[in-house]
């Protein structure tokens, strides 16, 4: 043998050598270097409309927390602002829409985890007070920190003066006006969602900001108090959904004199179903009140998941008591649903928001619409994938084009937080 | 080839026979999944990456402590892949067929979730808390009978089964037959005084049943009765194995710590424990540790951001109060102080103004001093003392007979207590002060027709 093929040999099996010691780790490293496994895609449908997204409001804040968001006319101008419940500034806010842009206005102060605010005149003297429902904390708690406050519109410069109506309870989620005693004064409806323990009960209006409670049903989760006639005998009833570990729909039928008879709407033996609000709305356009049931709270892991039976419930209201339950939608930790005319066709769509879904996956949207084909048969669509972690959504006609748009609150408790919004709005595109 | 050339040739060829048997050996493994993780702290995903690099992933036992890692974090999907690798790799296992069922039912892929339950049963692990879990998905599932079936074995099992008693007493309810569930529920009311849930169930059997009174009874101990008891799988301690990295060790320890008295310790240990994620309760509990070890200023900062991020509450408003006080800024102390009230009255902060005022003003210490201790009463009451919150409620009174809240849950106490006569004259000056209260007339209306049955047992009694 030469000696440049011996050299050559001699290199071949010091390479070969080496090649036995460093394939096996190169093997180990590929093997240990994890490897992302897709999932499974999701189909969904094209949006259907288009928007055009903004946030409405300056604040700027890492982790927004709103926990109510509604358009209503606050200052009578003929175009419709946002209402917001904002725990992070212990406030109720109002955007009012002005040519400028989106105004600031400071309703209320100082109040301890707002959950709802209702715009009504309380004390029939012409002008909107405000009666807000306090959590007292966010945050799960069983503490009797709970309050109802009524702020009395002066009329001086948008001022208003504060009465506590209620006090020592646990924590308050929702209050809504009607009269339930005929007496023509406005009495409330308040859910006291409370955490192992809470009740409903119904405040009866005394004058002079002074209210009864009544005691209408003990148990907790009482997340919202839609009141209507929804058996149209000329009085009004209170419909509560009872959540936490009930997951019951129930309805107070009033005999007209403010003595109520509880009738359960809506039941399941899923306790874990979630159950996270409840929204009046007349869905078919028959001319009595239907009940939207969103359901996706799956706040009770840590790291929450969305299960396959959160979405949105249609109790469609047939008349005598009897509401006929229809699941319109499948979207994963619906938070809120809200009821309007998306698509300016005459029907009611609608819309909904979720809180903790599969946020790992971007193509997960955070906002959907069922849309409505006539029929009450409801087709699915996305509208957007950010921001996430949504608690709150309401429908109205912002820019007056005759098509609802939308508005959604932000609660960013848990992480990611990588796509944060406070208050946004989903205005419509032609 | 020379001599020395081929024994090397040899050794090679040796080599590679070695090499090639360790690569056949990872030839056939799957891959660990790979996860996101901008959701956890560093630490959490360090400890993520050590194991993803070193575990032996021939062993089935590695992909389940990999899964436990995943599951931990919620990583669910992830979790579910190391589940299927363990059984696979280990198919005696019980363990492993039970935490692919864990991670199968927080996807919500129930049935599959019952399939993997049921092997694990099959293979042993067939504790009182995997029936629990069966009923459970049973539910989900809205399978009341399989669900009821579930739950009674899991007593069986278990009589102490709190949670397979209340699965079972809600479905007696909804499925009409409440006259049931007072044989399962009534032993959970004396075994565990402190737990509302039997006595709310119960309340609900009696009113279904037309009784009342008895539902009232009940209603009234379940105000008095705090804990709640939640699903809890040994099988499946997430939170435990959660608790072994990251932000939620330090915590964990810091709690220790404040436990055994070494302030300082506990403060640094939630110090560094927020540094790692922000999390509100963590931040308040790191603020008052700092109060505790005496740094003011360090409490301070934390409660101002905490405000920022979470807003004001009453209790960091306390603890803004605190840090200036330690710091000997008694203005701004008592200003958070009287914001913290204003806010929502709380026992620590009228303490503190009790304290403040008690020199120059005694009837605002008066004042405020009432008010400690109603809320404190309140607190009491909250806790399930009835005995404290009687002492607080009267002391209170003692020094302010005007507050109408304070004698109605006075009133509820006394009621609770079965001193029905001290009850009404507490509901009567509460009514007197404000005529307008419902609950305090709801409650005498309560015992006047308790009084005509003559059915005025002792709520607290068993």
């Amino acid at each position: 043998m030469t000696g440049l093929r011996r050299h050559l040999v001699s290199a071949g099996l010091l390479f070969a050598a080496l090649g036995a010691l460093v394939a096996p780790y190169f093997m180990w490293r590929h093997v240990h270097q994890p490897v992302v496994y897709p999932a499974p895609p999701r189909e969904m449908l094209d949006s259907g409309l288009s928007w055009k997204k903004s946030e409405i409001g300056q604040t700027k804040s890492a982790e927004p927390r709103i926990t109510n968001v509604q358009i209503v006319d606050y200052d009578g101008d003929g175009r419709n602002d946002v209402l917001v419940c904002d725990p992070q500034r212990n406030a109720v806010l109002c955007y009012l829409q002005t040519a400028a842009g989106w105004q600031e206005q400071v309703l209320a102060k100082d109040l301890l985890a707002p959950a709802h605010a209702t715009l009504v005149d309380i004390d029939g003297d012409g002008d909107r007070d405000l009666v807000v429902s306090e959590l007292g904390e966010v945050w799960p708690s069983d503490a009797v920190i709970g309050r109802l406050i009524l702020l009395e519109n002066t009329g001086e410069g948008g001022g208003f003066r504060q009465h506590v109506l209620l006090d020592a309870v646990r924590r308050v989620a929702d209050a809504q006006p009607g009269d339930f005693d005929g007496d023509g004064d406005i009495d409330l409806a308040v859910a006291v969602f409370g955490y192992a323990r809470g009740e409903v009960l119904w405040l009866e209006n005394l004058s002079d900001s002074k209210f009864r409670e009544h005691r209408l049903w003990s148990r907790p989760g009482a997340i919202h108090v839609p009141v209507a006639d929804f058996d149209q005998d000329g009085d009004l009833d209170i419909a509560t959904v009872i959540s936490q570990d009930d997951e019951e729909v129930l309805a107070f039928e009033n005999d007209g004199r403010g003595n109520f008879k509880p009738r359960t709407l809506f039941s399941t033996l899923n306790f874990d179903l979630g159950s996270a609000g409840l929204v009046l709305c007349d869905l078919d356009r028959d001319g009595d009140s239907d009940l939207l049931l969103p359901a996706g709270d799956n706040l009770e892991e840590n790291y929450a998941w969305p299960q396959p039976y959160h979405g949105c419930f249609w109790l469609e209201n047939q008349g005598g008591w009897k509401f006929e339950t229809r699941r319109i939608g499948t979207f994963g930790s619906t938070y809120a649903a809200a009821a309007g005319d998306l698509d300016a066709d005459g029907d009611q769509d609608v819309v909904l928001v979720s809180l903790m879904n599969d946020w790992s996956d971007p193509n997960v949207p955070s906002v959907v619409w069922l849309e409505n084909d006539g029929r009450q048969q409801f087709q699915l669509r996305p509208v957007d994938k950010t921001p996430t972690h949504l608690i709150t959504v309401a429908c109205g006609d912002l820019n007056g084009d005759g098509r609802d748009d939308i508005v959604a609150g932000g609660m960013h408790l848990r992480p990611p937080f990588d796509r944060t919004g406070r208050v946004t709005g989903w205005i419509s595109k032609p | 080839m020379t001599r020395w050339q081929r024994r090397f040739a040899i050794l090679v060829a040796l080599e590679w026979c070695f090499a090639g048997a360790v690569m056949a050996r990872y030839a056939g493994q799957a891959r660990i999944p790979a996860v996101k993780l901008d959701h956890v702290d560093m630490e959490v995903a360090q400890a993520i990456a050590w194991h993803q690099r070193w575990i032996d992933l021939s062993r089935g036992e590695n992909w389940l402590a990999m899964a436990k890692l995943y599951l931990a974090y919620g990583c669910l999907p992830e979790a579910e892949i190391c589940c299927r690798q363990a059984t696979e790799l280990a198919p005696e296992s019980k363990d492993a067929f039970y935490l692919r069922a864990v991670v199968l039912d927080r996807l919500g892929r129930l049935d599959d979730a019952e399939k993997q339950l049921a092997k694990a049963i099959d293979l042993g692990a067939g504790e009182s808390a995997a029936w629990v879990r069966l009923g459970r998905i049973k539910l989900r599932q809205e399978a009341p009978s399989e669900a009821e079936q579930a739950f009674r074995t899991a007593l069986k099992m278990d009589p102490d089964a709190i949670v397979a008693a209340i699965g079972l007493g809600r479905i007696l309810l909804r499925t009409g037959r409440p006259e049931a569930v007072a044989d399962v529920l009534s032993p959970f009311r004396e075994k565990r005084p402190r737990e509302h849930a039997p006595c709310q169930l119960l309340a609900l059997a009696e009113a279904a049943l037309g009784h009342s009174q008895a539902a009232e009874r009940y209603l009234l101990e379940a105000e008095w009765r705090p804990d709640v008891s939640r699903f809890a799988d040994p099988q499946a301690d997430v939170n435990g194995w959660a608790a072994q990295f990251g932000a939620l060790r330090f915590a964990t320890e810091s709690h220790t710590a404040s436990a055994a008295g070494e302030a300082e310790a506990a403060a640094t240990l939630m110090h560094h424990a927020l540094s790692l994620g922000w999390d509100d309760h963590l931040a308040n509990q790191a603020a008052a540790a700092y109060l505790e070890a005496k740094q003011p200023q360090e409490a301070l900062d934390l409660v101002r951001r905490t405000i920022q991020v979470a807003g004001k509450s009453e209790y960091t408003l306390w603890l803004e109060g605190d840090a200036y006080a330690l710091l000997d800024r008694i203005g701004p102390a008592q200003d958070a102080w009287l914001e913290s009230v204003k806010l929502l009255g709380n026992e620590g902060a009228h303490r503190r103004l009790a304290r403040y005022y008690e020199r120059q003003n005694s009837e605002a210490a008066q004042r405020h001093l009432a008010l400690a201790l109603y809320f404190g009463g309140l607190n009491a009451l909250q806790a399930g003392d009835p005995e404290k919150t009687e002492q607080m409620l009267e002391a209170s009174l003692d020094f302010k007979p005007d507050q109408s809240m304070a004698w109605y849950f006075l009133g509820e106490t006394k009621r609770y207590q079965g001193d029905a006569e001290a009850a009404r004259q507490a509901y009567r000056r509460c009514l007197e002060l404000q005529p307008e209260h419902g609950r305090a007339q709801e409650s005498l209306s309560a015992l006047d027709s308790a009084d005509e049955t003559g059915d005025h047992a002792d709520a607290g009694e068993t």
